[in-house]
């Protein structure tokens, strides 16, 4: 890929990234100028005229957009770089996030959180003693460390295989599981489907504050490993011989992307698809390189659930669409367009 | 002074699945020369080569590279002494030859690093040794069966390893781009000095471009020498069951012809089918 190329493609993604944020930051029950926004994030700097906004204004922007729109970046960037990374470390371009039954682990989680009434109600958020994301981030990575725990004692080369059908297997135990649950508190089954379709309308700073540790430290895991998930695209043996220790490799980056996804679904319950179609609409401009492709994966998955969650709160206004819902419906006609003629680009 | 050894096999052993696939190989390579591997299929040959890079665990024995333990060399500094040309190498979709080469640099990069201006320039100036130059941005899997292998070819030699192992180098190139492949490697091995270790299936090219032969069936070393003292009638009889000649090449020309053989008709017993 020449440099004017990945320049170019720099170019496009963080300007996509800059007009997620100010449409996110504009667009609401209360309209505030796009122009207006911009310049109340500039206000606290010396010289810059003063986006005068009102006090309730100012308020939206800074307790209610704002975090929703930092949240929304975050995690869209979590699923996004975590479903890219699964599909580099698998060597399949259906893997998503919750492969390895981090979604069916955090459900299972969740219910038994919002089920036991530890949590509340779901929307009333309690930030740090909310017990439903913490529920929901143990019960994903419970079921990770699971499914890794008996796929990866596999034979040598047989790991990968082994690993999806253990994640597969864990994902049906803890789906089975959370359905049992939900029916024996059948009262709160709509706040476990409230959940379970993924939302962002309890975003605050105290979930930001929650999620951005866990998903500074999954970004850091997975793009130090960015040229080792190039060299693991020619398979595990050939890797080995090219020096990369590929069962190490392959761990660390599971845990990370694990981490990362677990993370993000502790605070927005299940946003199907942005791990899928995000990286693999990248592919499409010729991006293979890993060392492009994570970087890029992370701004566009946050535009991306940044731009879906503006729909979500918008498109039937009063009424909020379940952010999953959304994300589901912009990627099946995706995925539709992939199956027409040029399907060999998918991987 | 006696030559430097880049391979040396002692009582190697190694079991798959209970079976034992290699049962005490023993075999050096003199530096800068040309081990031939040959034996009938399942014979030992790529678990031989496997067992070099580490991707077969030694039951006993011991494997030694340059005159070093490789057991006690870490993975990125054995990359660094020996590299394989897989049988069937895996082709990522959509990487370009370039990026294909670079992954070669791995072993010297180190794990949190990018590559140097070094190692492009290193994979550029192989790019235009094997003349990929001209495919450098395609994706390797557009590249025909004997462009691809030169990518590959280029992708063990980015590695700057003394030692190079190729698992059946040839195989679906046409007689051709068999030999230019070969050609390659030999160019590159008296250029650069490497010491060659390839499987071969064809034991006519094994005998032209290999300085010696071992032939391995069922796990063992059964011959070990000079082409023309390793591929006899005989030996290719018992170990390949098959029917052969083998011609000693003309004045001129290296190594051994082998012929299949096949008499003109086979009698057959029961021909009831015609009076």
């Amino acid at each position: 890929m020449s440099r004017r190329r990945r320049i170019l493609l720099w170019v496009g993604a963080l300007g996509t990234a800059a007009a997620a944020i100010v449409l996110g930051l504009s667009i609401g029950a209360v309209p505030i100028a796009p122009a207006r926004a911009v310049a109340h994030a500039f206000d606290f700097m010396p010289g810059v005229p003063s986006a005068r906004l009102t006090p309730t204004e100012a308020t939206i922007i800074d307790e209610l957009r704002l975090p929703r729109v930092v949240l929304g970046m975050v995690v869209g960037s979590m699923l996004a770089l975590c479903g890219c990374a699964y599909q580099g470390v698998f060597r399949n371009p259906l893997a998503d996030p919750y492969l390895l039954g981090a979604a069916a682990g955090a459900g299972l989680g969740a219910t038994l959180a919002i089920g036991w009434g530890l949590g509340g109600a779901v929307t009333a958020s309690a930030g740090f003693f909310n017990t439903v994301p913490l529920f929901a981030f143990v019960g994903a990575l419970a079921a990770v460390a699971i499914a890794y725990t008996l796929g990866a004692s596999g034979e040598r080369g047989r790991a990968p295989a082994s690993l999806l059908l253990a994640g597969v297997a864990v994902a049906a135990i803890a789906t089975a599981a959370q359905t049992f649950f939900q029916q024996r508190y059948t009262e709160t089954i709509r706040e476990v489907y409230s959940w379970i379709l993924g939302r962002l309308s309890t975003a605050g700073w105290a979930e930001v504050v929650l999620v951005l540790p866990y998903a500074a430290v999954a970004a850091i895991l997975i793009l130090v490993h960015r040229r080792a998930l190039d060299v693991m695209a020619v398979g595990d043996d050939e890797a080995s011989a090219l020096g990369l220790r590929v069962d190490r490799t392959r761990l660390i980056i599971v845990v990370g992307a694990s981490l990362g996804t677990a993370a993000a679904v502790s605070v927005s319950g299940l946003i199907g698809f942005v791990g899928i179609i995000v990286p693999h609409t990248i592919r499409l401009f010729g991006v293979s390189s890993y060392r492009l492709l994570l970087p890029l994966s992370m701004v566009m998955g946050g535009s991306f659930l940044v731009v879906a969650d503006v729909i979500a709160r918008r498109a039937l206004s009063p009424a909020e669409i379940p952010l999953g819902v959304v994300t589901a419906l912009a990627a099946a006609p995706f995925f539709l367009a992939l199956l027409w003629p040029g399907r060999e680009r998918l991987t | 002074m006696t030559e430097a050894r880049a391979l040396h096999m002692a009582g190697v052993t190694v079991r798959l699945g209970g079976a034992e696939v290699l049962s005490g190989v023993d075999l050096e390579v003199v530096s800068g020369k040309w081990l031939g591997v040959v034996g009938p299929n399942g014979a030992g040959k790529s678990t031989m080569l496997r067992s070099i890079v580490g991707l077969a665990p030694l039951a006993s024995g011991e494997i030694r590279i340059a005159n070093r333990p490789m057991s006690q060399l870490s993975h990125s500094t054995r990359a660094k002494e020996v590299a394989l040309v897989a049988q069937e190498p895996v082709i990522p979709v959509g990487m370009s030859v370039r990026d294909y080469v670079l992954l070669g640099r791995n072993p010297h990069i180190p794990w949190f690093a990018v590559e140097t201006a070094r190692d492009v320039q290193i994979v550029h100036e192989l790019i235009d040794a094997l003349e990929l130059g001209a495919f450098a941005p395609r994706p390797v899997q557009t590249l025909s069966g004997g462009e691809r292998q030169r990518a590959v070819i280029a992708r063990a030699l980015a590695q700057e390893a003394a030692l190079l192992l190729l698992d059946e180098p040839t195989t679906g190139l046409d007689i051709g781009h068999v030999q230019e492949a070969l050609e390659l490697v030999d160019r590159m091995r008296l250029e650069r000095g490497l010491t060659i270790v390839s499987a071969m299936h064809d034991l006519t090219l094994a005998s032209q471009y290999a300085e010696s032969l071992v032939m391995l069936d069922r796990g063992r070393v059964v011959a070990q020498g000079a082409p023309v003292d390793v591929l006899t009638e005989e030996r290719l009889s018992e170990h390949y069951r098959a029917r052969v000649h083998v011609q000693v090449a003309d004045a001129g020309a290296a190594g051994v012809v082998v012929t299949p053989t096949r008499p003109r008709s086979i009698p057959t017993a029961n021909c009831s089918g015609r009076s």
